[in-house]
């Protein structure tokens, strides 16, 4: 009888620390910081060819001029689109000396006009033109010295996010034209204009 | 009786230590316990349309049914990020799919995606404490590193490079944890 008693004292002795110490199996831990740096970025691209090929584009602007008595002013374009995610950045322009391969014409002769607009997803107002650009102006305005402003960026170009790119491009729209004049000998007159985007 | 006793006592001692050893284990990929596994993103907006994505492995070892994996996260938060606030990278804007792999002795339907992460969501699925993963099978009865018995989760984070994202940094986290309850 003593022995079952103690028996039966050890057995309850046992479960009690046994429900009282119920092991339970670790919890085991993994962690992932998740680190992310978006870099300020700026693109150029051809306004005619928006891919990664059209990306710093060179764009060539022929005029040929044949004196007429009808006078039509010839014109070429070189339109760009602009990927900013700066809040401020700037297009400059200049230019290299130009050579009238004795065609007699002047750089003042070369009108140019800046014009702007922007993609659906765009936000048009995250740039403006900068005078002279403002209304028509000529060659002589994009100085071969140093480089001058030509759109002044106070914002990053996209409002709304674009999956696809499509539609979140500033565009810059440039146009040269020149008259005819009786007064110009055949030849060939070339200048290069290099537009930069830089930031700030 | 003596024997008795001891043959009583054996068997509390192999239920009790058969209890102590019930097991669970995080390991990485190298079977590394534990681990912390970063992910890291650097992008720069790009023309043509692109996504930075990581891929993440994590293995998971149970000695026993009815285990959960849950996950709390904190951030992105953002530091020397400029721009309007709403432009930010925030947990919604990263893609987040979970898969589940059985290898060795462990059931293929012993661990389940609890829903959302049973298909495509994003990081902000992910709160305090939130449950991904039901596990309704033991994988063997070892959670050693070196045991091939295990399930294979694997998270693939994506970040697609918007212009419209403010340059800066930002810093989360995902702890995950294995638990029985």
């Amino acid at each position: 009888m003593k022995n079952e008693i103690r028996n039966l004292l050890l057995v309850v002795l046992l479960l009690s620390g046994y429900l009282m110490n119920t092991p339970e199996a670790k919890a085991a831990a993994a962690s992932v910081p998740v680190s992310i740096a978006v870099n300020g970025s700026l693109v150029v691209s051809d306004g005619d060819n928006d891919t990664m090929a059209g990306e710093d584009p060179t764009k060539n602007v022929s005029l040929t001029v044949t004196p007429d008595l009808g006078q039509t002013i010839q014109t070429g374009t070189a339109n760009f689109r602009i990927r900013s995610n700066r809040s401020t950045w700037r297009l400059t322009a200049q230019r290299t000396a130009s050579d009238a391969g004795g065609t007699g014409i002047a750089d003042t002769d070369v009108l140019v006009d800046v014009a702007k607009s922007a993609g659906s997803n765009a936000n048009a107002s995250a740039g403006s033109i900068v005078a002279p650009f403002t209304a028509q102006t000529n060659l002589s305005s994009i100085t071969t010295a140093s480089a001058v402003d030509v759109i002044n960026g106070t914002a990053k170009t996209s409002s709304v996010r674009d999956n696809s790119n499509a539609n979140n491009y500033f565009q810059v729209n440039t146009t040269y034209s020149i008259q005819p004049d009786f007064f110009y000998t055949p030849g060939t007159y070339s200048s290069t204009i290099t537009y930069s985007l830089v930031s700030p | 009786m003596i024997i008795k006793n001891l043959l009583f006592l054996f068997l509390l001692v192999a239920i009790i230590s058969n209890k102590a050893l019930a097991c669970l284990s995080i390991t990485d990929d190298f079977n590394n316990p534990n681990p912390v596994i970063n992910a890291n993103f650097r992008f720069e907006p790009d023309i043509s349309p692109f996504t930075d994505c990581w891929t993440g492995t994590i293995k998971v070892r149970s000695s026993q049914n009815g285990w959960r994996l849950i996950a709390t996260r904190t951030g992105p938060t953002a530091s020397n990020a400029e721009g309007d606030p709403s432009d930010n990278v925030m947990a919604s804007d990263i893609t987040l799919d979970f898969s589940v792999q059985n290898f060795g002795m462990a059931d293929s339907n012993g661990a389940i995606l609890v829903s959302p992460f049973s298909s495509q969501t994003n990081l902000s699925s992910i709160q305090y404490g939130t449950f991904v993963i039901s596990g309704v099978s033991k994988t063997s009865n070892s959670c050693s590193s070196s045991n091939p018995n295990y399930y294979k989760v694997t998270k693939r984070l994506c970040l697609f490079r918007d212009f419209v994202f403010n340059p800066g940094s930002y810093e989360g986290q995902v702890s995950y944890i294995l638990i029985n309850p």
